[in-house]
């Protein structure tokens, strides 16, 4: 993106700030910022405009764990448009998840660690730093240990992305197989009496049935007891989960549905069958 | 400029008198709530008070839609927040839980602060919350996104004069 232009004390204001919040400034910058501020009435303004323009909002967010709840939702804060909730509902019974339809939380999940009912995707940070996106009607447990990171993917569908640690593997287990963490970003999702694993980035390697495959971004495969499946892009569907990314979701989905996204500007985005998808209904 | 004020106020009247019931019955079929409905349906007709000539408006159905269409986004947005703040809060067991009033000014905040960063990329909104939030340097920010440290040099240029953009131009 371009950021807007800002009159020049105010840029240099926003440079000095850049320069200070480095986290190891040099003595000998400190005595320039100090010197600049005090050099003009109207760097001193300027520097006291963008403090209170940064800061400000950041007050209200408290301290200590309530800060730190906000700064993991404004991380990765939730989807932005509303028609994307919808769109996700389609990408998903194209993507043949339609054993998620059944509207009831199996009983099954009622006692796992963390689980969703149905409308609701949550995002949890684990205890590693980890991220985990739970879909709808999805139910893990989690067992780490000092050895492995495991989630247990009871039911429904879970989005990762993985804490670096080197040092403890990270996988999700579900009934059918393993899925471990050889990037960052990736996703598990149970269909029925298989899963299925989609990378959005890095790798994953997938064993299941005695077999093992290395998947990349953009890939996905299913898996189960019988084994691994054939490797198929077109699964890259189910990186719809992330809504985070909305516009390199929309790509992704228009590559991989007879749909069609046309920005209207700012906040709304329009999606339509495609004309040749259409005829054929 | 009371003068001016005067037919702007009567037109905004027409308006209402015309289209209330309409618009609220619009906003009430997507939000499936009466009460909410209502609220929006008042907030969108405040927008036209505050804002341009009632007078002026050719397409008044055209014009209520996209306002109203621009207030559900909002309150869907700050609903959404605010249901993803309570399940941060409680994915972390030592955060105290905040009072309904205090809760309701960090729903503002992260209103502001996510309508200020919504543009930038994610890595960039990340470095600059790293750098706000947990207070970290910028070697350590590099690390944990995986980019380079001059790269979040430039993504804290770019979120700070966000910031003061919006300050300027609220």
């Amino acid at each position: 993106m371009t950021a807007p232009a800002l009159p020049a004390e105010l840029e240099s204001a926003v440079d000095w700030m850049v320069l200070l919040s480095s986290g190891s400034v040099a003595a000998a910058d400190r005595v320039r910022f100090e010197s600049w501020r005090q050099s003009d009435p109207r760097h001193a303004a300027a520097w006291e405009t963008v403090n209170t323009a940064v800061k400000g909002s950041f007050d209200a967010l408290g301290q200590g764990g309530q800060r730190r709840a906000a700064g993991a939702v404004l991380k990765e804060p939730p989807a932005r448009r509303r028609a994307l909730r919808n769109m996700l509902m389609l990408a998903l019974a194209a993507g043949g998840l339609a054993a998620l339809a059944d509207r009831q939380t199996p009983l099954r999940t009622l006692t796992a660690d963390l689980r969703t009912g149905t409308a609701e995707r949550r995002v949890y940070t684990l205890p590693d730093g980890s991220e985990l996106t739970l879909n709808a009607r999805s139910a893990v447990d989690l067992d780490f240990s000092a050895e492995a990171r495991r989630v247990r993917l009871r039911s429904g569908a879970v989005l990762v992305r993985v804490a670096s640690d080197a040092s403890r593997p990270f996988m999700v287990v579900s009934a059918d197989g393993e899925v471990q963490a050889l990037g960052t970003v990736f996703g598990v999702a149970r269909q029925g009496e298989t899963s299925v694993a989609s990378v959005l980035e890095h790798s994953v390697e997938v064993r299941a049935g005695g077999q093992r495959l290395t998947l990349h971004t953009g890939e996905g495969v299913r898996f189960g007891a019988g084994g691994l499946g054939q490797p198929d892009v077109q699964l890259r569907v189910l990186g719809a989960f992330p809504l985070d990314d909305t516009d390199r979701t929309l790509e992704s989905l228009r590559q991989t549905l007879p749909i069609q996204v046309s920005s209207l500007g700012g906040w709304l985005v329009g999606i339509d069958l495609r004309a040749d998808a259409a005829e054929k209904k | 400029m009371s003068s001016s004020a005067q037919p702007t106020e009567h037109a905004a009247a027409e308006l209402y008198e015309a289209h209330h019931s309409w618009l609220q019955e619009w906003l009430r079929r997507r939000l499936g709530c009466r009460h909410d409905a209502a609220d929006l349906a008042h907030d969108t007709f405040v927008r036209i008070l505050s804002g341009r000539h009632a007078e002026a408006i050719r397409e008044p159905r055209a014009f209520l839609t996209t306002l109203a269409q621009r207030a559900l986004f909002t309150f869907w947005r700050r609903r959404d927040l605010e249901r993803a703040y309570i399940d941060s809060l409680q994915a972390m067991p030592q955060a105290s839980a905040p009072s309904e009033e205090s809760r309701a000014l960090v729903v503002e905040a992260l209103m502001h602060i996510d309508r200020v960063l919504h543009r930038l990329p994610r890595k960039a909104r990340q470095a600059f919350l790293y750098s706000q939030i947990d207070e970290l340097g910028y070697a350590e920010i590099a690390t944990r996104i995986g980019v380079s440290v001059i790269t979040v040099r430039r993504y804290m240029k770019q979120a700070i004069t966000l910031c003061v953009a919006s300050r300027l131009a609220p």
